[in-house]
């Protein structure tokens, strides 16, 4: 699991500001220190990033693309092993990178925190970069003993998720990399409630695109038939009556088919579809076992496309039932009876099958 | 012996046996701490303090109560008393064991409830065990604050036979007149069901015991694993059990391997452990462990059950890099 171990050592925050009205760039304000946090503020920040790199978290990992010199990717890299005062300076550089990328007028400013730090165990370096949107409350202030409201215009990094993006930079094995592969031994995860990988010209591109120079990886597809294999295969194994196992079928096609999300998370499918936290954390120690990443994957339905078309039910005896799987809740109707006993009644009563086809009769062989 | 030269002997000597009730009161206290590894601020129900007898009760005692001592002073042997008052009958039989066993004194039993018992099988009546214990010259000697052949009585008794006790101590021993048959019948029908609720206090530990065995056992595998990898001295507070309470449907015999082998791929649980140790409660707790083994296999159910607030369960999910809003 990456995510564990995680220590925050150093950190350094800088301001960048939308465009003016000619669309011009304006300078960021840099931060010229690192920040020394308390034990309290240090463990928030780091649930927040736990909050959207850990297990079970919607990130998305993605592949590096832009390994430039001049790029993200580089400045990454570069800053990982720089000691404490050059790396005040050369985080500069990702405020002016941001800055850039943020090519449309209405993209917002914010405060870059670039942090670096160590993660997983043995441990590995990590550089991350945070963009948190300012938004605003109110804090109790109390002077003279008079309780009062203050207004705060600038809060940033409060538990909502929605006001920031992340993106992280792991260094899990350097000697892997080389000149016609810089980015071979890296690995780097993303996180932003926008993100989308169908609309590729949204409002979180210039972040995932354009400042951290990442792409969607092509394994999309294959984890999405993946993910629908396993749990599949998870539903099959389960323990429980088979008339609820017709409803969890039927929620995995609508989860992939119907569900507007643009990504696949197990952590979402268990919560929106699975009855209880027991069960949730069976599926997903299910899939963990089965090594499907706990993160968010971008939804790509064209390998399982053929597999969502029918939904069909084996019976022991050789009767098959084959359905459109997008019309299978509406025409078809099961439940479980209890059957006739055998030739004088002996034995257990068996379990048969009731099904009510809401058609006619089109052909029969 | 007169009145007069009995009072001048008790106030001379009475300091003495202030000193040696309180010796004994401490020695028994020790021992069962040591012996049965009890937290005896919770065994005892009622403080133990060795108590001296005022001079005039015992001048009524010795002269006024028709007992007819041949030697009063010598004779009445409950001069200073220590009580223990326990929750169930079987603890008194931890008590019954230290008094036994001490090298201080030499002891007789001087009531026994259940030889009464025994002896008068149709009888419901006041019921206690009556030790005197005496000094011996060695302990006299180790002390120095009081002498040798002291004697010092020891009651111990359950908390109901305590209450039955007090209630009828006045009004029904001392002035022989003021029990009426009818207040009699009624103490012998209260001391009948106090017999009979021991007995059932006692069906409800054998049964909470079998309960328990699963937690009981729990917490002493993670004591000792907290020992061993931990390295240094957990506090076992009823924390633990607390816990381990909420999560018994999670114990099972599995768990100590699969301890074993999650915490040697996660050295990084370990240190975090020592280092939060010093000033957070949890961590010096072995249900720690426990704790972050269940948070990594089965992270919902660990957060959402959750007894205590969020605040004491975030860093653990955190160093297991488990983000945690389900």
């Amino acid at each position: 699991m990456i995510f564990e171990n995680l220590t925050i050592r150093r950190l350094i925050i800088h301001e960048v500001f939308k465009r003016d009205h000619q669309k011009n760039t304006v300078q960021p304000i840099y931060g010229d220190q690192l920040i020394a946090l308390g034990d309290d503020a240090l463990a928030a920040l780091r649930t927040r990033v736990i909050h959207t790199m850990g297990r079970a978290s919607k990130n998305v990992e993605m592949e590096i693309g832009n390994t430039d010199p001049g790029g993200l990717f580089s400045l990454s890299k570069e800053l990982m092993s720089l000691d404490d005062n050059e790396f005040i300076l050369r985080s500069r550089n990702a405020a002016n990178q941001l800055s850039s990328a943020q090519t449309r007028r209405d993209t917002p400013g914010g405060i870059l925190v670039v942090f670096s730090g160590v993660v997983d165990y043995p441990e590995k370096n990590v550089i991350g970069f945070i963009k948190a949107e300012p938004h605003n409350g109110f804090t109790r202030v109390n002077q003279d003993d008079h309780l009062s409201l203050a207004f705060i215009e600038d809060l940033i990094l409060t538990p909502q998720a929605k006001l920031y993006k992340i993106g992280v930079f792991l260094e899990m094995d350097p000697d892997l990399a080389t000149n016609e592969n810089p980015s071979n031994g890296y690995r780097a995860f993303i996180y932003d409630e926008n993100m989308s990988p169908k609309n590729p010209d949204n409002a979180a591109q210039y972040f995932y695109e354009g400042f951290l120079g990442c792409a969607f990886p092509e394994s999309s597809a294959r984890l999405t038939r993946e993910f629908h294999h396993l749990t599949k295969n998870f539903i099959y194994e389960l323990d429980i009556p088979e008339e609820e196992k017709i409803g969890l079928h039927q929620s995995l096609y609508s989860y992939l088919k119907l569900d507007q999300g643009q990504t696949v998370h197990v952590g979402t499918y268990a919560n929106t579809y699975l009855r209880d936290d027991a069960m949730r954390d069976a599926y997903e120690a299910f899939m963990r076992q089965k090594e499907f990443p706990q993160n968010a994957i971008a939804k790509d339905l064209t390998q399982v496309e053929l597999h969502l078309q029918q939904r069909k039910i084996s019976f022991r005896r050789g009767v098959k039932l084959t359905a459109p799987a997008d019309r299978f809740a509406n025409l078809i109707e099961i439940e479980q009876i209890d059957g006739v006993q055998g030739d004088g009644g002996e034995g257990e009563v068996p379990n048969w099958t009731r099904i009510t086809v809401k058609d006619m009769i089109a052909s029969q062989e | 012996m007169m009145e007069i030269e009995f009072i001048r002997r008790w106030d001379s000597e009475k300091t003495e046996y202030s000193n040696w009730g309180g010796f004994v009161q401490k020695e028994i206290e020790t021992k069962l701490q040591e012996k049965f590894n009890l937290d005896t601020g919770y065994f005892l129900k009622v403080p133990s303090m060795p108590r001296v007898k005022e001079t005039s009760s015992l001048i009524e005692k010795a002269f006024h109560r028709g007992k007819d001592y041949e030697n009063p002073y010598d004779d009445i042997t409950d001069k200073v008393g220590v009580r223990f008052v326990v929750l169930l009958s079987t603890d008194i039989q931890k008590i019954n064991r230290v008094v036994e066993d001490s090298e201080y004194w030499q002891w007789s039993r001087d009531r026994d409830f259940e030889k009464e018992r025994e002896d008068k099988p149709e009888l419901f009546d006041y019921q206690s065990v009556h030790y005197i214990v005496t000094s011996t010259p060695e302990a006299a000697l180790a002390n120095g604050t009081f002498s040798a052949h002291l004697p010092c009585e020891v009651q111990i008794r359950t908390l109901m036979q305590h209450a039955y006790s007090e209630l009828t101590h006045d009004a029904i021993y001392k002035p022989k007149t003021a029990a009426t048959p009818i207040a009699k019948r009624y103490c012998a029908r209260a001391m009948a069901l106090i017999e009979t609720a021991d007995e059932c206090f006692l069906g409800v530990m054998k049964q909470l015991e079998v309960v328990n065995k699963p937690i009981v056992d729990a917490m002493k595998m993670l004591e000792q694993k907290y020992k061993d990898i931990v390295g240094s001295e957990p506090d076992c507070s009823k924390f633990n059990s607390f816990i381990l309470d909420e999560f018994v449907d999670k114990i099972n015999d599995a768990l100590d391997g699969r301890l074993d082998d999650f915490l040697k791929e996660r050295p990084f649980v370990i240190a975090n452990i020592k280092k939060r140790a010093v000033d957070d409660f949890i961590y010096r707790q072995p249900v720690v462990l426990f704790i972050y083994l269940l948070a990594y296999l089965e992270p919902r159910q660990t957060k959402i059950r959750w007894p205590l607030t969020e605040a004491e369960i975030q860093p653990i999910l955190d160093d297991l890099g488990i983000a945690s809003e389900f």
